[in-house]
């Protein structure tokens, strides 16, 4: 309680300091004036009385020291007393303060900005209710390859009723729609959701209401909800827009609510435009084996995920067995959101955080090793505090105080740094990979800027401490002792600097290898033959209403019209049709089975699948290989016909030839006969989904036969070559469309090199931003080394005088020095390579064509660095052959 | 662990107390003196000494200083007695007697009276 009370007042005390100075001062000329006083009394003279007072009296100055002690709390005290000491020094020696701030906001700025992208997109909170409880189910047949298939109404029914773990299982399906009506039409990206899905997210509508659950039945279904972006941008967030109509697909809608804007950060049903009911069709919600319906779930408290798939995977075996036809082999998958969200870039986010954690080492060993000239420097400074009694640990912990100081102020550059890099980031960044407008500086990037400063300072402060615990303390006091200059006495000293910068150079060649594979990758992926010419490509996708037209025949005819039309525009070489085409991010995939092979629905196999109009090859440049091609005679009432590509001829059929081989794609004809395809040419392979894929078995319908295969077709795409700059034919080809149908809406107007650009954007960022730090890294390694070696020129610099006297030549000794760089320089390759072949593992996924491993890159790298090693250390050893014996000899 | 300035200033401080109880208020040369005289010149210590130790018993709240006039005429710091510091003091004399009780016995102890 008294130690307390003494502690408080302690604290008091920081105010009150000069007032208490000045009165113990007066108190002790009180009493040392009352002690003369009785000195005279007894018969001493003044001087005497005055000098036997103050010997009674006892040291005056020490006296006060221990008054202060006991007044202040020793520790903030002497805290207080060390940062203005720290404050005094780095002022008074710029340079080094200039240069190490710099190097560490280089290193702590690169942490920060790439900490923010993490935190943004990996650490972010999803923003949903308890979003930590929120899976994504999808279904998986052990007969595809397929992953993330759907499943049935009748399933989601039964999971619903039979699960313990999950306490809402929500269907729901994507769709795209058609606005009309308003401005220029447009193509929307929508959810079909029940009545309980708003809540399960906790979302509440800014207007208006979400669904009833009458609204979710076919017919019932005409309401529409605007999501927050849309409401913006195209009813101009007029809340009045609640209750009237909009035009979907040609069909009346009732805006019926209006939800507040979220950032599309991951695809999701939450994240489209706009939501119509979920009314899943008769035959949707009968026929258990029509798997397409996406679903998202929640889970019991205190149930984890592991836990909610167990229970399916019981679940799942029991509907396969009570109905063998719907769902054998089929199983359910149960992921949180969060994992699925992450899944393409985790990885490469993880890799950039590692990379910049390296640079960091780097740039702290350089600092390291200046702090340990600093310390040389300042040797006598420390040996005569040391002797006037300053403890080991005070003169440690002033030296921390310094580096934490330095640290914390490069910690504050090094975030100015990172947000500045932010910037960039964002900027350049492909869309999809980074939350643009998430990634900011808030208090998780704070919160880690503070630590990683604090780490930092802490570890190159420590560095120094080894420097007093040699005998170079005392050792240093004899200013003329040769022993303190000799290279052997030096070298004592220098041992901890020599290892600082072999790390470096370790972990330089680690960056630097990791920024060539992830380099030489993306130059191979940039080569990459994707089997159709991209130049002068250009690609316009049309997407039809469903009530635009009557027949399949009426949407033939417009299409052919269209496409003649286009082929007659001036500038344009050929043009083309086609349901989906290369790169365009989506693709369609069909089940079939080989006649002569089994009739066993289960034994169906499938490939990608086309529908494409006749032309489609030659306008993109695929060469035809065998057969022909699709002709103006292929239509409706004709032969169905098909064309594959190669890899679907060799897998399917080996050496032999398609051409007139056929297969069965599932429809049947009016008389319930089955309709067989007869292949009529096979084509060269073309990397459809994207150029890190290779290309997989392909089968293409006539686009004019396709009316009664699998639905009506909503969307086209019209391909032209021009003969000159696609760009230059935009609006012409976009004219000719309007020309025909003013309404038409067109999705998305693109080059195929544009396309291409796109699909390896995000590669692209990744190289670059490797690059750009393995530069980062290596120059920092470079300006370690070079310091390192021009400091131990200058500590050789009397040893080389006497190589000198004694006959050695200029150039001997400058091999001297860079033999000595070299050496360091190998030795830490060789640790770099060693730590290079275990890391370099973990990127193995992101490289393209590239082993992780690859020993041109390893021997190539290292070469390099041994160049550039020698390089720094040139104007060093240049500088040890211009010594003047002399002059060396006698310095100190 | 206590070293021997903190011993040394704990009896210090309990005859600051009992001074400061049985004289009354005083500044510090006058307490200085009168230890002296108490302890007959027999327990020679710094004077200086006596200020840290006065600050600390004044921030433990034992006892209260106050600008006052000295015999000189001049102004001098008074200390006195608080409530607390006299709580302090018996609770603090009574220990010193209890130690002092033990260790007398253990004096007296003769080599029979130990089985």
């Amino acid at each position: 309680m008294r130690a307390l009370r003494r502690f408080l007042t302690r604290l008091g005390n920081l105010a009150t300091r000069w007032a208490q100075e000045d009165r113990l001062r007066e108190e002790i000329d009180e009493h040392i004036a009352l002690q003369t006083a009785e000195n005279l009394r007894a018969g001493l003279s003044p001087v005497e009385a005055r000098r036997q007072a103050m010997l009674k009296f006892g040291g005056v100055e020490a006296v006060k020291e221990e008054y202060r002690a006991e007044r202040r709390i020793l520790f903030i005290d002497t805290l207080l007393h060390d940062i203005r000491y720290a404050l005094r020094s780095l002022r008074k020696s710029p340079g080094f303060t200039a240069a190490a701030v710099l190097t560490l906001a280089l290193g702590i700025g690169a942490n920060t900005a790439i900490f923010s992208v993490v935190n943004a997109t990996l650490l972010a909170s999803l923003p949903f209710e308890d979003s930590s409880r929120l899976v994504n189910l999808w279904g998986h047949a052990s007969f595809f390859d397929s992953y993330n298939l759907g499943l049935s109404v009748p399933d989601v029914n039964d999971i619903r009723s039979q699960s313990k773990s999950l306490s809402a299982v929500i269907p729901y399906q994507y769709a795209t729609v058609d606005l009309t009506g308003r401005n220029a039409p447009r193509e929307l990206e929508a959810a079909r959701v029940p009545a309980d899905f708003f809540p399960l997210l906790g979302f509440k509508p800014l207007y208006g209401r979400t669904f009833l659950p009458l609204e979710t039945q076919r017919g019932a279904d005409r309401e529409a909800i605007l999501s927050g972006a849309l409401w913006h941008t195209q009813f101009g967030s007029d809340p009045s827009v609640v209750g009237t109509s909009i035009m979907l697909d040609g069909k009346p809608y009732t805006v019926v609510g209006i939800m507040p804007q979220v950032s599309k950060i991951m695809s999701s049903p939450a994240m489209v435009d706009i939501w119509t009911p979920f009314a899943p069709s008769p035959a949707e919600l009968t026929i258990r084996g029509m798997h397409d319906i996406s679903v998202m779930a929640r889970l019991n408290p205190g149930v984890t995920v592991r836990q909610a798939q167990t229970e399916l995977d019981g679940i799942a075996a029991r509907l396969a067995k009570s109905y063998p036809n719907d769902d054998e082999g089929w199983s359910f998958r149960a992921d949180s959101l969060r994992t699925d969200m992450n899944q393409n870039t985790r990885t490469p986010l993880l890799i950039l955080l590692g990379v910049v954690g390296l640079v960091l080492l780097i740039a702290c060993a350089n600092v390291g090793n200046l702090f340990l000239s600093r310390g040389w420097a300042r040797r006598r400074e420390l040996a005569i505090r040391s002797t006037l009694g300053a403890t080991r640990g005070r003169l440690i912990r002033q030296s921390l105080v310094e580096s934490s100081l330095l640290a914390l102020v490069g910690g504050a550059c090094g975030l100015l740094l990172g947000s500045w890099g932010i910037d960039a980031l964002t900027a350049l960044a492909p869309t999809g990979m980074v939350a643009a407008d998430k990634v900011a500086i808030d208090t998780n990037v704070l919160l880690f800027t503070l630590s990683v400063s604090i780490l930092a300072g802490l570890l190159f402060g420590l560095a120094p401490a080894f420097l007093f615990s040699w005998r170079g303390v005392a050792a240093a006091m004899k200013e003329n002792s040769a022993g303190s200059q000799t290279g052997a006495y030096s070298s004592r000293q220098n041992p901890l600097r020599q290892i600082l910068v072999v790390t470096e150079i370790a972990l330089a060649l680690v960056l630097v290898i990791g920024a060539t594979l992830a380099l030489r990758s993306f130059s191979h992926l940039l080569r990459v033959n994707l089997g159709f010419n991209t130049e002068r490509v250009l690609a316009l996708r049309l997407s039809f209403p469903a009530t635009k037209f009557k027949t399949s025949e009426d949407m033939f005819a417009y299409v052919r019209t269209l496409v003649d039309r286009l082929r007659a525009t001036s500038g344009v070489e050929s043009a083309s049709v086609g349901g989906h085409s290369p790169l365009s991010g989506s693709h369609g995939e069909g089940t079939f089975t080989i006649e002569g092979e089994s009739d066993d629905p289960r034994a169906q196999t499938k490939a990608e699948w086309s529908t494409v109009g006749p032309g489609y090859f030659q306008t993109l440049g695929i060469p035809l290989l065998r057969g022909r091609d699709f002709t103006n005679m292929d239509g409706p009432k004709t032969t169905s016909v098909l064309v594959v590509n190669q890899s679907f001829a060799q897998k399917f059929f080996g050496e032999l030839s398609p051409i007139g081989q056929r297969i069965f794609r599932g429809d049947e004809d009016a008389q319930h006969h089955k309709i067989w395809d007869e292949i009529v040419g096979e084509v060269a392979d073309v990397r459809d989904l994207s150029p890190r894929s290779a290309p997989q078995p392909e089968m293409y319908s006539p686009f004019y036969q396709s009316g009664f295969s699998a639905g009506k077709i909503t969307r086209a795409e019209l391909l032209l070559r021009t003969r000159a700059n696609p760009e230059a034919l935009v609006s012409a080809a976009q004219g000719q469309v309007w020309a025909l149908d003013k309404n038409q809406p067109i999705s998305k107007v693109q080059t195929m090199q544009e396309r291409v650009t796109v699909s390896v954007s995000s590669q692209r960022f990744q190289s670059f931003l490797l690059g750009a730090f393995g530069a980062l890294g290596l120059l920092l390694a470079i300006v370690g080394i070079y310091g390192v070696i021009s400091y131990s020129v200058t500590q050789r610099t009397h040893e080389i005088g006497i190589r000198m006297a004694l006959g050695a030549e200029p150039r001997q000794v400058m091999r001297l020095i860079l033999a000595h760089g070299l050496k360091l320089a190998l030795i830490g390759e060789a640790i770099g390579v060693g730590a290079s072949l275990g890391l370099t593992r973990l990127m193995a996924s992101v490289l393209f064509d590239v082993s992780a491993a690859d020993p041109l890159t390893f021997v190539g790298v290292a070469i390099l660095l041994a160049i550039v090693a020698l390089a720094a250390c040139w104007i060093p050893a240049c500088r040890a052959m211009r010594v003047e014996p002399m002059v060396a000899l006698r310095f100190e | 662990m206590k070293q021997k300035t903190d011993v040394l200033q704990g009896t210090l401080a309990l005859m600051v107390l009992k001074t400061l109880d049985v004289l009354g208020p005083s500044h510090g040369y006058g307490l200085a003196r009168r230890i002296e005289q108490i302890s007959q010149d027999l327990l020679v210590v710094n004077q200086g000494t006596l200020y840290p130790l006065l600050l600390k018993l004044e921030q433990e709240g034992a006892i209260a200083s106050d600008w006052g006039v000295s015999e000189n005429g001049r102004r001098a710091r008074f200390y006195r007695l608080t409530r607390n510091g006299r709580k302090q003091l018996q609770v603090e004399t009574r220990d010193w007697e209890q130690t002092a009780a033990i260790i007398a016995r253990f004096f007296e102890a003769k080599a029979e009276n130990i089985s």
